[in-house]
Order: structure tokens, then C-alpha cells, then sequence
């Protein structure tokens, strides 16, 4: 005996009792509860058991539906998590690895400590493929996990600009920057990490297989390509004005999310 | 599911004929309109049908199933901006046919429901998952994404609010007394 049969002699309608039922009455508390005062608990949650409700034409519905899932983006929304997580992420690798070979690099590497920017890459880096994951779970995340998605949309947005406060990563004790200078080029710094993102925005939408995206998940989104914008700043640009990095650096996340909030709440209302 | 992920067409309307009318249910339970519920189980369906290389032929089929059918219906909620409610008048229209019996049954339900909406969301999901929807604790804890014994935990907590809410109520339906059935979905389900 025990808890499911317990639960299920109630909704045969009938008040479960025998040695089975005590034996596991005397190990099971919360069991034990359904049976107190003429096992009135037990009794009223059995009457509000629903019966089960007959799928009429549904099925045909759904076989209809399913024969739509063709083409490129079904298929990739089939790709298991796993490897749509790795493809995603590596978008952002391939980005890095474009920077460090082709593009300009910043030159002050040996003007600060080598922990420092690693211990910055790697918050930034374990952040990025662990949203990732996360967010292509969709819905098949424990609610528990889903629940709190919200709060995680929110400290992936934060993250950047936190790092920014704390470890603003440039050269720790060289020239003082020049302030309207780096104000200037926080606009570029801003254009081009924001630009760099759209692959890996791209690729999230063909992976994603939710026909309604809730907000929070395109917030989260909209972070994510945020951080992966702020990892390549962080090999490109080696300004530590505090105006700069959050202006040019760390506003990309916040700015694709609400891009993609408003894409998001436009679509729902066409 | 594994005959499923390979391909086998007849398998996903096994699939379908198993679980539709227990996610109809389950999305009843909170939902007026009948066409909501099944849009909801229609978005089940084409989610299932789209994550099906990630499903773990190790596991049940049902808590994963159940998983992504609730965060669905959550969502539809959070859209709506309302949260779930049920009249008395939507209750009776679930019953098969309402006589005496019926409408006790009805009033108790309704009873029920008011009380349950006052209980913390983590103990009403769990008596929830357990009671109406039918998983089983370990099922519940996958769904959740909790272990079993806090989920065991919080439906002990939620039970002793309800008893205490509830009080004695002597125009509960009688039910018969005698051994459990063993079924484990008795009421026309799977």
C-alpha cells in the first residue's frame, strides 16, 4: 500500500481501510491527515476529483498542426537540447575567436591583472551557457525552475553592468582616460557589440519552440546576447570609464530585451 | 514515447488517446472556456512533438508530459493576467448529469477550490498534481522539480491547512468504507 493507492481507493469512492491501509497509515503523516474526523479530507478531495474530459475532434486538430512541422525551423527546433545549447553558445565563440584573429584587440593586456580578466571572462562565459540551457528548456523546465525565470532575466541584465562597477577592466593605474572621449565612444562600442549579437539572436529564434515566447524569456534572451556582446568587448575595447562601460557595454542587453519585449508584445496583439 | 521519437506515427496517437483526456482535465479544472483547454492541450501536444529527442526513455512519460502542460497553462494565465478561478455554474457543467448527489458533489468542490486558493502555491500545486491530476508523489516531485519527501512535506503542511480551514462538515457525501481498489486512475482515466 501506499500513497497513490491510498489516493486512489478515495476516488473509487470509497473510504480505503485493512492492515495495508493501517500499516502505512503508522509511516505516512501526511496520509494519516486524510483519514482524521471520519476522513472528511480525504473524502471531500476525492469528491473533487474531475472526471476525465473526452478529447472529441482534438486529435485531428493536432495531427493537422504537426503536419506544419516542416521545413528548416522545425527541424532545428527538434535538435535536442543539448546540442542546440552547444550550437548557440558557440555562435558567440566563433564571434570571439573572429575578434581576436581579424578585428582590433586591445592592447593594454599586461597593464592589470591576468586574474582579474579571466575571473571576468569566466563569470561571463559560465553565465552565458548556463542561460543558454536554460532558456531553450522552454517549457519542459521544472516549474519550480521556470518560476523563478523571471529573477534569472533580471541577473543576467544586471550582470555586466555589476561587473563593470566592480571590476571596471582597463588599465588599472595608467593615463587618465579622456572623459568626453570615451563618452563619444561608448556609441561605438555600443553599435558594434549589439550588431556582433544578431546571429546568435537569429539562431535562438529558429531554436526556439514555444509559438508563444513569455516575456521573460525574451528578456532573457535579449540579456544574454548582452553578455555575449560584453565578452567581446571585453577582448576589444580597454576603456575603464565607468560611463563608457555601461553606456556602451553593458546597456546592449538591457536594450535587446526590451527590443524584443516590444517585438514580442506587438506580434501577440497582431 | 521511444517508438515515438523513431518515427512510429501510431505510437503518438497511443500517446495522444492516453494523456489527452487527463490534460483536458487537468486544464479544465481552472479554465471557463472549453476551447482555451484545448488549445492548451493542442500546445502541449506540438511541444511534446517538437522536444521529443530530449525525452529520457529512463523516465515517465507523464511527469514530463504533465511538466510541459503546466508551465503552458501557467503562462496562459500570466498572458491573461487573471489568476484561475471556477464558478459554481462551470463546475456543474463538468458534471456528467447533476442531481442531489451531483450538486453536493459540486458544492463541495466549490468549497474546496475556495479554501485551496488560500493555501501557499507550492502546497496547493502539489495536492493538485497529487489529488486531481493524478501523478504519483515521485511524478509530482519531477514536475515540480522538487525531491520527493519535500513534496511530501508540502502536501502534509497543505492537508493540515485544509482540515483546519475546512472544519467538520456534516453534509459531506457519505463513501462507502472498504479496501482500496488499487486502480490507479479509477474515474474513466487511462
Amino acid at each position: 500500500m501506499d500513497c497513490a493507492e491510498i489516493r486512489s481507493g478515495f476516488v473509487a469512492g470509497r473510504v480505503p481501510a485493512g492492515p495495508g491501509v493501517d500499516e502505512h497509515l503508522k509511516e505516512c503523516p501526511h496520509c494519516h491527515e486524510l483519514f482524521e474526523r471520519g476522513a472528511q479530507l480525504g473524502r471531500r478531495l476525492a469528491l473533487s476529483v474531475l472526471p476525465t474530459v473526452e478529447a472529441g475532434d482534438l486529435f485531428a486538430r493536432v495531427d493537422q498542426e504537426l503536419s506544419r512541422e516542416v521545413g528548416l525551423r522545425a527541424r532545428l527546433r527538434a535538435v535536442p537540447t543539448r546540442t542546440r545549447a552547444t550550437l548557440l553558445a558557440g555562435v558567440i565563440g566563433l564571434n570571439l575567436l573572429g575578434v581576436q584573429l581579424f578585428m582590433h584587440r586591445r592592447d593594454d593586456f599586461g597593464e592589470y591583472s591576468p586574474a582579474l580578466f579571466w575571473l571576468v571572462a569566466a563569470l561571463l562565459i559560465g553565465a552565458l551557457v548556463f542561460g543558454v540551457q536554460r532558456l531553450l528548456h522552454g517549457a519542459n523546465a521544472p516549474l519550480r525552475v521556470a518560476e523563478r525565470d523571471g529573477a534569472f532575466a533580471i541577473s543576467l541584465l544586471a550582470l555586466p553592468g555589476l561587473l563593470a562597477l566592480i571590476a571596471p577592466l582597463g588599465a588599472a593605474h595608467g593615463d587618465i582616460e579622456d572623459a568626453a572621449l570615451a563618452w563619444a565612444s561608448s556609441g561605438n562600442c555600443f553599435v558594434f557589440g549589439a550588431v556582433a549579437v544578431v546571429p546568435f539572436l537569429v539562431l535562438a529564434w529558429l531554436f526556439e519552440r514555444r509559438d508563444r515566447v513569455p516575456f521573460v524569456a525574451l528578456a532573457s534572451a535579449g540579456a544574454l546576447s548582452g553578455i555575449g556582446a560584453n565578452l567581446l568587448l571585453h577582448l576589444h575595447c580597454g576603456s575603464e570609464h565607468l560611463g563608457h562601460l555601461l553606456l556602451g557595454h553593458a546597456s546592449i542587453g538591457l536594450a535587446w530585451a526590451l527590443a524584443l519585449g516590444l517585438c514580442g508584445r506587438l506580434s501577440r496583439a497582431s | 514515447m521511444a517508438a515515438y521519437v523513431t518515427g512510429d506515427a501510431a505510437a503518438f496517437r497511443a500517446i495522444f488517446e492516453r494523456y489527452a483526456p487527463l490534460l483536458l482535465r487537468a486544464m479544465s479544472r481552472e479554465l471557463y472556456i472549453r476551447e482555451e483547454a484545448n488549445d492548451l492541450v493542442q500546445q502541449t501536444f506540438l511541444q511534446l512533438h517538437r522536444a521529443r529527442a530530449d525525452f529520457d526513455p529512463s523516465q515517465k512519460l507523464k511527469p514530463w508530459v504533465f511538466t510541459i502542460a503546466m508551465n503552458l497553462k501557467r503562462e496562459y494565465f500570466r498572458r491573461k493576467k487573471r489568476r484561475p478561478e471556477r464558478s459554481l455554474e462551470a463546475e456543474a457543467a463538468l458534471e456528467p448529469a447533476v442531481g442531489a448527489l451531483g450538486a453536493a458533489r459540486v458544492e463541495a468542490r466549490h468549497t474546496l477550490s475556495r479554501v485551496m486558493q488560500d493555501l501557499p502555491a507550492d502546497q496547493r500545486e502539489v495536492i493538485e498534481l497529487h489529488w486531481f491530476d493524478g501523478l504519483e508523489f515521485p511524478e509530482v516531485a519531477q514536475v515540480v522539480g522538487a525531491s520527493v519527501s519535500a513534496v511530501k512535506v508540502r502536501a502534509h503542511r497543505g492537508y493540515v491547512r485544509l482540515r483546519q480551514a475546512l472544519g467538520d462538515d456534516a453534509t459531506l457525501p457519505e463513501l462507502v468504507r472498504g479496501g482500496s481498489s488499487g486502480n490507479r486512475e479509477p474515474a474513466g482515466g487511462i
